[in-house]
């Protein structure tokens, strides 16, 4: 009897989750749709061409698609959106046979092979079975959350770094415990799969992110209510993949037949939070952890049909947001309290009575409509508008001060989508599509800070606050636009598809200083000045992407059991700027540009090929190999420096030894030579308008665009019905590097230094002498002029990763689903080449690679030229589960083994730490900061992260009413995440840890 | 914090007050009734079949027994209910924006 009872319930679980999950059939593009192919025999096992193939879903607003096998039996039916289909095959003369239950995630093309036999038309056999996990056609490597398991796992707030969070090879960032981390941040959290720069965020195929700089954070946020699907693509992308070395993209909700709606929340608070503050963290005098003050959500959609059959819409409105004081994060008690007007906060003491919180919140408003106008032609319009603040950016982690923080206006801000599908013929498919997006994000300062008020940077512990460094503002504002039509033509042997994409972007970005007065910050060492940092304003940067074009051709070739993947994809990027003119600044003269196109202008050929083979022909084993060349993904980086505004120098320091003790900089501030306060400035060209102070090389405008060779080889195996499991690995590697070097400085521009190692026992050397740093000769300081070319022209700099993963995937019986696998990893960065400094080359900044210092001027090295990552720092272990229980509960959990967190070690060292090689030199052109050894070479703990979610269904009757408790961190970790690289009293201080245990509260009714 | 608390849970519970069992057909009875009429009759087309097993649930609205008006003026008072809910978080979060403001420049 309890049986019985048990089967229903998980019966009705199962059903109640199928029907809720057609209820919101999802839009989507064809590169993220699924497929159904495979081969019709009779029972003698001879093919059968002419059989009639028709796949049916309430996922389809069209209802069914239907194609015919051909000579060799095989059929192809391709641009299925997610859901359950049923497939049915016809024959006059033969049974009809009717397969249920097939469930398509986004890109995946299920095997199904059928045999016919004779008997009357009319007669159907219904087979049933497990639906198919293996894709033995594709060799994409990929992975999908359904909207089932987005919302049965405890995934904080959900957006594109949801499934990348789950995923082992993508590098750990800051984690997210239960949506208490600021969404921006978090949803660009996404970068570095197996070492490769790049992902691209799309939402309905659309590119999705910010054109700012080689930024690739979100440039649209999205409201996870909108969300029907997350599909992630790693390596193995055919050639309609764009730019980027992985591709994130949401597939979103749109509506169906039958209305339907969803009132959904969650909350957390105060007094659901543990604390995870131990002697390990007390030690280092972090007495709190992060506390939560609210976490919350609200959202609703409705969707449903206008018209049954011809209009569908869907609808959303959410707002989100999030309150965390962070650990020892504190106002400052002495903010504008110095008593000198120039220069209101000279200190930082914290005011324990005020804890400083991260803070921000989200409003979004949405709309999708989709029109069935004729039996072939089906429109689909969205629309979402957005007003939020990203009120503290960062994200604010109390490693600066509250004061030192900026927020973001983001308003107005949204995207606009319109799509058509055409079906024309049963083989051939047209589609095409618009975007359009844009994202005010105007700066604004912490409460509390008067305009007066400078950035004040200590440097002995790389503590900032009195205020912003920069403010982008007035103007801040990006956003980019994209068309594409393709067209396949299917037969059952080939999947053939064309298509031109076109995408467009632009950026609009003032940056000023807080004060207003001469937009000075200082530096400080151990509270005394040190130096003064200019900046030129006013400054205005604007970059166009006046075109990316791809063109591409490909196609899936099946022979027997093997299918090739072939395709190539030609990619033009052409940016530039337009005319502008900005007013004359206190430092600068008044400067003009115009309009300029073509830098940079480059175009790749990049081939993809693979190979799928269906080792046994019955769908359940695959071999895939592939190999692709991949560009990285369009940014403005290259057209910003580029830029005669940026170009030409903005920002310089000079060296400020305050005689008087006042605070003051007692020089005159407009002239740069040096001064009984004040140093010669740092760069000679501050405060002119050279349009050619910086060169570009045409090795880098016109040619060598940063591109990716990726090589994968997997094995994939259903080892039981639902459930398959994947070995692999991945070889990838970078070409073309770009940097700045000084044309008037060589090798022997430089003098040697050595310093002397802290007598701490962490340290490795501690105690001795350490050489291989260089300062750049007095002579020369501030001289010559910088050039942007291509690093082959001065040696061979590489990064590389090779890599093997295990992987899991599938459903199981009674509903379970489980996904994960183990990856590890190893990556070399090699850029000891000479540009100008010994071993320390330059990127497109002009500022030194990752193992050179952290000092602000270019002029700083290290001898860590090359940074190994090894496979012990790169062992990566991700699970999920959900598992449904009696009585309609359920419970889930997320899983994550990380590397832990990187520990460096940086000094400051000045002329009088510091013994030159050259006896005759005493003094260092200005402070530097060192690394004291191989950064990536020493990590602090694994990090472990395990997410759990118990949840209960009420069938109310006319809905379903959803509540769950999530407990995220539920171990209580306080693993560390970052810690402070400074060497000094606060070295190895943890600078992000683990939030501790969170208690959410979910609820949402369905109907 | 408590006052954040509170709307969004007044928010949730006003916001979900006006929608009616009629409103749509019960989940559990749409299932049902899908996989009642799919066992039904052996049809002389597959593709008819398919079309009108695909399209079975849109019935659900014309037979929930309602008037139309009365489903429109449920989904007004159910808008209204969200828009309230979210017009209280609106005003219950600090908004220090300079578009909020009016202090905005660009």
């Amino acid at each position: 009897m309890r049986e019985l009872n048990l089967g229903r319930c998980w019966s009705q679980g199962a059903t109640l989750a199928a029907v809720v999950a057609v209820l919101w059939a999802p839009a989507a593009w064809a590169q993220q749709n699924g497929g159904i192919a495979g081969v019709v025999r009779d029972t003698g096992g001879l093919a059968m061409p002419g059989v009639t193939v028709e796949a049916a879903s309430p996922a389809l607003i069209e209802k069914v698609r239907s194609v015919v096998t051909d000579g060799e039996g095989r059929y192809n039916v391709i641009d299925l959106r997610p859901g359950t289909y049923t497939v049915t095959f016809s024959l006059p003369g033969f049974s009809t046979v009717r397969r249920e239950g097939i469930e398509l995630s986004a890109g995946f093309t299920a095997p199904l092979n059928i045999n016919l036999a004779v008997g009357a038309i009319a007669e159907t056999i219904t087979v049933t079975g497990a639906s198919p996990v293996v894709d033995t056609q594709s060799v994409r490597q990929q992975e999908v959350l359904s909207q089932r398991m987005l919302e049965a796992l405890p995934s904080g707030n959900i957006g594109p770094q949801t499934l990348a969070y789950m995923t082992p090879g993508f590098a750990s960032t800051q984690a997210d415990v239960g949506g208490s981390r600021d969404t921006w941040s978090a949803q660009g959290a996404y970068t570095f799969f197996h070492g490769k720069t790049g992902t691209r965020a799309s939402f309905d195929g659309f590119r999705s992110q910010f054109f700012i700089g080689a930024a690739d954070g979100v440039g649209y946020v999205s409201d996870q209510g909108t969300i029907q699907e997350l599909q992630l693509e790693t390596s193995g992308m055919g050639a309609e993949a764009g730019s980027g070395s992985a591709s994130i993209n949401i597939i979103p909700k749109a509506g169906g037949n039958l209305f339907s709606g969803a009132l959904e929340g969650f909350f957390s608070g105060p007094g659901m939070q543990s604390s995870n503050i131990d002697d390990d963290l007390r030690a280092f005098g972090i007495d709190s952890s992060a506390k939560v003050k609210n976490v919350y959500r609200l959202g609703a959609q409705l969707g449903g049909p206008i018209k049954r059959d011809k209009i569908w819409f869907f609808a959303a409105v959410a707002r989100w947001g999030s309150r965390v004081n962070q650990p020892g994060a504190y106002y400052n008690k002495l903010q504008g309290k110095s008593g000198i007007p120039s220069v209101p906060t000279i200190a930082f003491e914290p005011d324990l009575d005020r804890p400083a919180a991260s803070f921000d919140w989200f409003r979004n408003h949405s709309l999708r409509t989709t029109w069935q106008a004729t039996e072939k032609h089906k429109f689909a319009l969205f629309g979402d508008i957005q007003k939020s603040c990203r009120c503290t950016t960062g994200p604010f982690n109390g490693a600066n001060a509250i004061e030192s923080e900026r927020g973001w206006d983001w308003w107005p801000s949204g995207v606009v989508q319109g799509t058509w599908q055409a079906p024309l013929t049963n083989k051939l498919l047209v589609e095409a599509g618009a975007s359009w997006q844009v994202a005010n994000w105007v700066n604004f300062a912490q409460d509390g800070v008067s305009r007066d008020d400078r950035s004040i940077l200590e440097t002995s512990t790389q503590f900032r606050y009195g205020a912003t460094a920069v403010l982008t503002a007035p103007i801040a504002r990006t956003g980019r636009s994209a068309q594409r039509i393709t067209a396949s033509y299917v037969t059952g042997s080939h999947n053939f598809k064309a298509g031109v994409t076109l995408e467009q972007a632009f950026n609009d970005e003032s940056r000023s200083r807080n004060n207003e007065t001469d937009g000075l910050n200082y530096d400080f060492l151990n509270g005394r000045p040190l130096r003064i940092q200019y900046q030129a304003e006013p400054f205005l940067q604007q970059e166009r992407q006046n075109t990316e074009l791809g063109i591409f051709l490909q196609d899936a070739w099946t022979i027997k059991r093997v299918t090739l993947n072939l395709g190539v994809r030609l990619e033009h990027v052409s940016m530039g700027f337009p005319a502008a003119k900005l007013e004359a600044g206190l430092f600068v003269p008044a400067r003009e540009v115009q309009e300029l196109k073509g830098v940079p202008t480059w175009t790749d050929i990049n081939p993809r090929v693979g190979l799928a083979f269906d080792v046994f022909g019955n769908g359940r084993t695959a071999v895939k190999a592939s190999v692709g060349r991949f560009n990285q993904l369009s940014r403005s980086d290259l057209t910003r420096r580029f830029h005669p505004f940026s170009s030409s120098v903005n920002t310089a320091f000079r060296n400020w030894n305050d005689l008087n003790n006042n605070f003051i900089p007692d020089c005159d501030l407009a002239n740069f030579a040096a001064q009984p306060e004040c140093g010669a400035i740092s760069n000679v060209n501050f405060g002119k308008f050279i349009p050619s102070a910086t060169l570009f090389d045409d090795s880098v405008t016109k040619d060598n665009r940063d591109f990716l060779w990726d090589i994968n080889v997997e094995v994939e195996h259903q080892i039981r019905d639902g459930l398959s499991v994947n070995v692999g690995y991945n070889h990838n590697w970078d070409g073309s590097f770009t940097v700045t070097e000084n044309t008037a400085l060589g090798p022997q521009s430089f003098d040697e230094f050595c310093i002397t190692v802290p007598n701490d026992p962490r340290l490795p050397n501690a105690g001795q002498q350490q050489c291989g740093y260089y300062d750049v000769k007095p002579s020369l300081f501030g001289q010559g002029q910088l050039r942007v070319t291509n690093a082959k022209e001065f040696g061979q700099q590489q990064r590389y990763w090779d890599g093997f993963w295990v992987g899991m995937n599938g459903r199981l019986p009674k509903g379970i689903t489980v996904g994960g696998g183990l990856d590890i990893g190893r990556q070399v960065d090699d850029h000891c080449i000479t540009v100008d400094m010994p071993n320390q080359p330059n990127n497109i900044t002009g500022n030194p690679l990752r193992g050179g210092s952290l000092a602000p001027a270019a002029n700083a090295t290290s001898p860590f030229c090359k940074v190994v990552t090894e496979w012990e720092n790169l062992l990566d272990v991700r699970l999920r589960a959900s598992v449904p229980l009696p009585w309609n509960f359920n419970a889930s959990f997320i899983y994550r083994n990380t590397p832990g967190a990187p520990v460096d070690a940086t000094l400051a060292v000045t002329s009088a730490t510091v013994q030159f090689k050259d006896p005759t030199r005493t003094a260092l052109t200005t402070a530097q900061t060192v690394n004291l050894y191989a950064p990536n070479s020493v990590f602090g703990d694994r990090f472990s992260q395990l997410d759990v979610a118990v949840s209960k269904t009420f069938n109310i009757g006319w809905g379903r009413l959803r509540t769950a408790l999530d407990a995220y961190n539920a171990l209580n970790s306080n693993a560390v995440q970052s810690v402070i690289s400074a060497y000094s009293t606060r070295w190895l201080r943890p600078v992000n840890f683990l939030n501790g245990r969170l208690i959410r509260m979910t609820a949402s009714i369905n109907f | 914090m408590v006052k954040l608390a509170r709307v969004v849970v007044l928010s949730a519970v006003v916001a979900s007050w006006p929608v009616s069992p009629a409103m749509a057909e019960s989940l559990l009875q749409t299932a049902n009734r899908l996989a009642h009429q799919a066992g039904q009759q052996m049809l002389p087309s597959a593709g008819a079949e398919l079309r009108r097993s695909a399209t079975a649930e849109q019935s659900a609205p014309a037979e929930s027994g309602m008037s139309k008006r009365k489903k429109v003026l449920i989904v007004l008072i159910g808008a209204l209910g969200v828009a309230a809910g979210m017009y209280a978080i609106d005003h219950g979060v600090v908004d220090n924006t300079p578009s909020s403001k009016g202090t905005r420049k660009d």
